[in-house]
């Protein structure tokens, strides 16, 4: 197989009808940070992430043929990274002792990174970061649902319409969801 | 008023949600050499995808020839199918006719010289209506 990069350089959000091998390595180099922001976002785990990344773009190959371009590449590679992570969420709750490392994953993810502090003082700084924690908090607690919609409406900016074809539900459903979590995420930050 | 409520109940706070976005950007951000390394690593995980099928299809074929001689050598060979002669329906009375015709070709005794004319003008009699049953046979 050569992974050549030919027809989609000029395709933006739009997809072709069928998906040739030539043209898959372009849609990894175009996807896969999204993919993996998204996965990541879901997970909290940078390796899980990174080899669940991995994954979707092995199974979006596999059944490259059976794309029919009826979505766009984009909602068609998210749709698999999150059945992935629900097939992992899923496993994972298999054990007790794996639910216990969910909460290291977590502590690993918050203190990975330094908080924000965009032209402020220290202590507005210390505020700013006070009140993102206690929204990655709130998003850790939705459902695994209500986490999709949040992650996927305020991360990666999606329309409804866009966010019900990823994860297979009515605009409807979505809407309802996306309400509940940001109540949710509101009582808990206090805005 | 209401679209702009149920609007305002799907948002968050425009500072809030951009300062979490941009938070989960920096989150997700890699050095350039991260995003090389994964694509070399589905690049290999596909290329062992594709090196493995030409050699799964081979097993694939060689158990189901297997499976085929195996199947083809134990099951016993069924007699070939002979062709049924056919057979003339000839009824009981016509059955003893010729046996008695048999038996007289063969020689009769003297004793039984009339009983030869009497069989001889039977069946000559049977033929003739069995000819005219055909006939009536092939008019109907």
């Amino acid at each position: 197989m050569s992974l050549s990069l030919p027809a989609l350089a000029t395709q933006t959000q739009s997809c072709p009808a069928t998906i040739t091998a030539a043209d898959f390595e372009q849609i990894v180099r175009r996807y896969q940070r999204k993919v993996y922001r998204v996965l990541i976002l879901m997970l909290k785990n940078a390796d899980d992430a990174d080899n669940m990344t991995q994954d979707c773009f092995l199974r979006a190959y596999m059944n490259m043929q059976s794309f029919r371009g009826e979505c766009s590449v984009q909602t068609w590679l998210l749709r698999i990274a999150v059945n992935l992570v629900r097939d992992h969420v899923r496993n994972r709750r298999a054990g007790f002792w794996k639910r216990l490392l969910r909460i290291d994953d977590a502590s690993v993810i918050t203190s990975e990174h330094e908080p924000v502090s965009v032209k402020a003082s220290p202590e507005q700084g210390m505020l700013a970061r006070e009140e993102l924690d206690a929204v990655w908090m709130a998003v850790d607690n939705l459902s695994p649902r209500q986490k999709e919609v949040f992650v996927l409406r305020f991360a990666e900016e999606m329309e409804l319409k866009e966010i019900a074809e990823v994860l297979n539900l009515r605009t409807g459903t979505v809407k309802a969801q996306l309400f509940r979590a940001v109540t949710s995420v509101r009582e808990q930050v206090g805005r | 008023m209401t679209a702009k409520r149920f609007d305002n109940d799907h948002e968050l706070p425009p500072d809030l949600t951009g300062a979490w976005r941009g938070d989960a950007m920096r989150r997700s951000e890699r050095p350039e050499e991260f995003w090389r390394g994964q694509q070399i690593r589905i690049h290999s995980r596909i290329e062992s995808r594709n090196v493995r099928k030409p050699r799964s299809f081979w097993l694939v074929a060689a158990t189901a020839a297997l499976i085929f001689c195996t199947v083809f050598l134990i099951a016993p060979a069924a007699p070939p199918l002979k062709p049924v002669p056919p057979q003339a329906r000839i009824d009981a009375d016509q059955q003893l006719l010729l046996a008695i015709e048999h038996s007289l070709a063969a020689g009769t005794p003297e004793a039984l010289e009339p009983l030869t004319l009497l069989v001889e003008s039977s069946s000559a009699n049977n033929e003739a209506d069995t000819i005219s049953h055909k006939e009536h046979g092939h008019e109907n």
